[in-house]
């Protein structure tokens, strides 16, 4: 009743603004999904498939959204995309369930609204027609209409602003390290507040790995102030402002390094710079103002060819770059046998990071050493190997130079870069001049070196396992709980393997194969009564003839599980579904329920509890 | 606020300690590669002290053993590996260095590659924490197998209950055999040749058995410089401390 007294006043404001009252909505929107014997006013209409554009007029680099709203049904699902060149779409965002109740004279509907948001952005200028969507509503597909869009360049963001990207090299070797340059900026009397970077290829770049370059340093200016792609904030270095047709602007600049490993072409697509001001609301319900600007960067590729095979050298072990290389030890004057710490640092432009280091165990200069093991420490800047070895014999003078193999990409040629030599002095062991033959054997076959990692603060992901109390617990328990669960189970609802729970747990499952084999409405109309009887334990032929609302109310008054049926529609729609079927099975009505409201239907009474 | 503080300086306190270790250990390591293995020894043991992850323990236990074979303690190297590897099955450098040492000092070797040794390896190759979560996961898959069995029924999923009790008690069983085994706190002998017991722990008491190099003990009691312990062959008595190596060090 409570509801009855803000629906007269609904009532009365539309009469007073001459619109249609309740009546009129509800019989415009009563649904057909039932045939005839729909009751007006207690279902709305059938479903609805919508697509907007929330502009259709758009700058280039803009991003927009599209939405699909599917209405008066809770069966949908998007399942195709539009592919259109010049939009580059997102993964669309979860659905939006929103279901509403109306109490209209005492008549109760309810409605369903589904909606997803599909972002895109615009990549170029043009007109575009995104073409529809495709909607799988109740198990059938179906298409939005087309959406046109319109792009226009953005030619005052072009003029306030800039974007451009540098890359170190237009062609590059697979392991060739190269480097884009981002410089943007805008005029400093802009009065910019907020700038965003759309850069499609930011962290998706197939076929590269990005390196890790050293971190600003304090002096130099920076701006933290920089999104990418709305989602991360970076920092940019500020550069010098520079003045250009008069004009003076900012200049920030943002270097990325990347390694290909692969070859191919990459592209780089166009990236655009959205920039502008925005004006603070002090007031709770406005929005802020803004006033913003996009300027674009041009697309571009990148060439990664092959490292060549002819002249590749046995020992290379990918090095790539112009490389220069130095050696030096901890200690030069040894005793046979003492360790030294050999360290060999490259450095220069190249992959530093990712060619592997020459094993000298394996090199014939090195046959007078026992080499321990190495410990390596890796930059963007360069690459240190602290080689542990150890002098077998009085006769080494030096420690010999460590060469490598690296591929120059300047002089697209192989070549060989050596370490300097370091002279040493081995003094013999106090009671021979060298390791003897039975010593040396020894020496060689020794136990394992000391582990020397430092001691970090290992991560045990297997910290938080159950103790062994709680797995015992939990092995006495299992049975336990189990025999409970087991025989409560059966004296609430009966034994779930007997034939009469599997029966009625299979009856959808043999209502849709009848269906399948269904040739007209009396083979529908038998499908039908066999769910029936499946879901209340009796044969099919206690449901020739009967009435399902009297069965139903007759039930209820005895058993409390009748009640919730009765409380729904379900049975009103089995009855005007089977009197349907019946018509045109005997009344030689020619249009007939088709399987999917049966379907439904039966979908509807499950959920009813029958 | 209050709060904070104490966590803030929990934090900071553990990672002093932390830095500690972590100090103690890098003076070690170079100790033992300037050839001073005593010291090296006495700066992991110490090390031992603060509160290390159990990797962590398990590396320390394999330096100190080479840092004992290096001073010709052969059996005290061979104690400190088995000490790795019970918490660290898994260390390769270990069992290589462990085989080693124990050819070496005329020893059996730890795993002699016939079926008990295999299936002993087999059953303690994974960790303590491991074997646990094994035991564990088995049985949430048991117990998803049994609540479908209680609300649906029927001649599958009995089977299925049935083949995953049998499933659920075989990955359990490293978790059975280490609870037996970690329920024990076991010593090595490492005094060559043989090691006398004795029914009190008095030197002038009669000797009741003997024990060989090598061969694990359990440990039942202990009084300043004896313990009791139970031998491989059942014999139950007195011991001299010095004479074995605690593995649980």
């Amino acid at each position: 009743m409570s509801i009855r007294v803000p629906t007269l006043i609904l009532f009365s404001l539309l009469a007073l603004l001459g619109l249609p009252g309740p009546e009129a909505v509800a019989s415009s929107q009563a649904g057909a999904r039932y045939g005839a014997g729909q009751q007006r006013g207690t279902r709305q209409g059938g479903p609805r498939v919508l697509a907007s554009a929330t502009k259709a007029l758009l700058k280039v680099g803009e991003r927009s959204a599209i939405r699909v709203t599917v209405e008066n049904t809770r069966d949908a699902r998007l399942i195709q995309m539009p592919n259109v060149d010049g939009l580059s779409f997102d993964e669309p965002s979860a659905p939006s369930r929103n279901s509403s109740f109306q109490s209209i004279n005492g008549r109760v509907s309810r409605s369903f609204t589904t909606t997803w948001t599909v972002f895109f952005r615009v990549d170029r200028e043009g007109d575009f027609t995104v073409p529809p969507f495709t909607v799988e509503v109740q198990g059938q597909p179906v298409e939005t209409r087309p959406i046109a869009i319109r792009a226009v360049k953005d030619i005052r963001g072009e003029n306030l602003g800039f974007l451009e990207i540098r890359p170190s090299a237009m062609r590059v070797v697979e392991g060739q390290p190269f480097t884009l340059e981002l410089s943007f900026g805008w005029e400093t009397t802009t009065g910019v507040t907020y700038a965003n970077l759309y850069l499609p290829w930011w962290g998706e770049l197939p076929g590269t790995l990005e390196l890790e370059r050293p971190l600003l340093s304090a002096n130099t200016p920076k701006e933290d102030n920089i999104t990418i792609n709305r989602e991360l904030r970076i920092t940019a270095e500020h550069r010098k402002n520079f003045a250009r047709d008069g004009r003076e602007f900012t200049h920030y600049r943002i270097i990325r390094s990347f390694l290909p490993t692969r070859s191919g072409i990459l592209e780089i697509p166009t990236s655009s710079l959205e920039f502008g001001r925005e004006s603070k609301s002090f007031s709770l319900f406005d929005r802020p103002k803004r006033q913003g600007y996009i300027a674009q960067g041009e697309p571009f590729d990148i060439e990664v060819i092959s490292l060549p095979t002819e002249d590749q050298p046995f020992d290379f072990s990918g090095a790539v770059g112009s490389f220069s290389v130095r050696a030096s030890s901890d200690t030069r004057d040894v005793v046979v046998g003492d360790s030294i710490k050999l360290a060999v640092e490259w450095s220069g432009s190249g992959n530093l990071e990712f060619f592997e280091a020459p094993d000298i165990s394996r090199l014939e200069a090195f046959h007078g050493f026992r080499v321990y093991g190495k410990a390596e420490d890796k930059s963007f800047e360069r690459r240190r190997v602290t080689y542990d070895i150890a002098p077998l014999s009085a006769d080494v003078i030096e420690i010999p130079s460590v060469s490598m193999s690296v591929y120059d990409p300047l002089e697209q040629i192989y070549t060989s870069i050596e370490s300097n030599a370091i002279t040493i002095r081995v003094r013999a062991l106090e009671r021979s001049a060298d390791l003897g033959e039975e010593d040396s054997e020894r020496f060689e076959s020794d136990i394992n070196d000391i582990d020397t990692q430092p001691l970090t603060r290992d991560i045990e992901p297997l910290k938080e396992v159950p103790e062994n109390k709680a797995v015992l617990a939990t092995m006495a328990a299992l049975p336990v709980l189990w025999l409970c669960v087991r025989t409560g189970v059966r004296r609430r609802r009966g034994d779930p393997s007997a034939p009469r729970e599997r029966r009625r747990r299979k009856a959808r499952k043999m209502l849709v194969r009848e269906l399948r084999r269904a040739n007209d409405a009396e083979d529908r109309l038998g499908a039908l009564m066999g769910f029936l009887a499946a879901r209340t334990d009796e044969s099919q032929e206690a449901w020739i003839g009967r009435d399902p609302l009297l069965w139903v109310s007759e039930l209820s008054s005895s058993d409390s599980r009748f009640k919730k049926l009765e409380a729904t529609e379900a049975m009103t729609h089995t009855r005007d579904l089977m009197l349907a079927l019946e018509r045109a099975t005997w009344g030689g009505e020619t249009k007939s329920p088709q399987a999917k409201d049966i379907l439904a239907l039966a979908d509807e009474l499950v959920e009813a509890g029958l | 606020m209050r709060a904070f503080g104490v966590f803030l300086l929990t934090c900071l306190f553990s990672g002093a300690l932390f830095g500690q270790a972590q100090a103690g250990f890098e003076r070690g390591v170079n100790a033992y590669r300037r050839g001073q293995y005593a010291e090296a020894e006495v700066l992991w043991r110490e090390t031992l002290q603060e509160d290390l992850s159990e990797a962590g323990r398990a590396r320390v236990y394999y330096n100190l053993g080479n840092a004992a074979w290096r001073q010709d303690e052969a059996m005290e190297a061979v104690g400190w590996y088995s000490a790795c590897l019970r918490i660290s099955p898994r260390h390769g450098d270990a069992w290589n260095n462990l085989e080693f040492v124990r050819a070496d000092a005329g020893l059996e070797p730890a795993d002699r590659g016939d079926l008990r040794s295999t299936a002993r390896r087999a059953l303690l190759a994974l960790r303590p924490a491991e074997s646990r979560l094994l035991a564990f996961s088995a049985l949430g898959v048991l117990g998803v197998l049994f609540l479908l069995e209680a609300f649906v029924g029927g001649a599958l999923f009995r089977l299925l209950c049935a083949l995953g009790a049998v499933g659920t008690l075989v990955l359990c069983m490293p978790f059975f055999y280490r609870l037996g085994n970690d329920a024990r706190d076991p010593m090595l002998v490492v005094r060559a040749p043989r090691v006398a017991i004795r029914a009190e722990p008095n030197t002038q008491r009669d000797q009741i058995g003997e024990l060989e190099a090598g061969e694990e003990v359990e440990r039942i009691d202990s009084l300043p410089g004896w313990v009791r312990v139970t031998g491989s062959e059942g014999t139950n008595g007195w011991v001299q401390e010095e004479a074995l190596f605690p593995l649980r060090p």
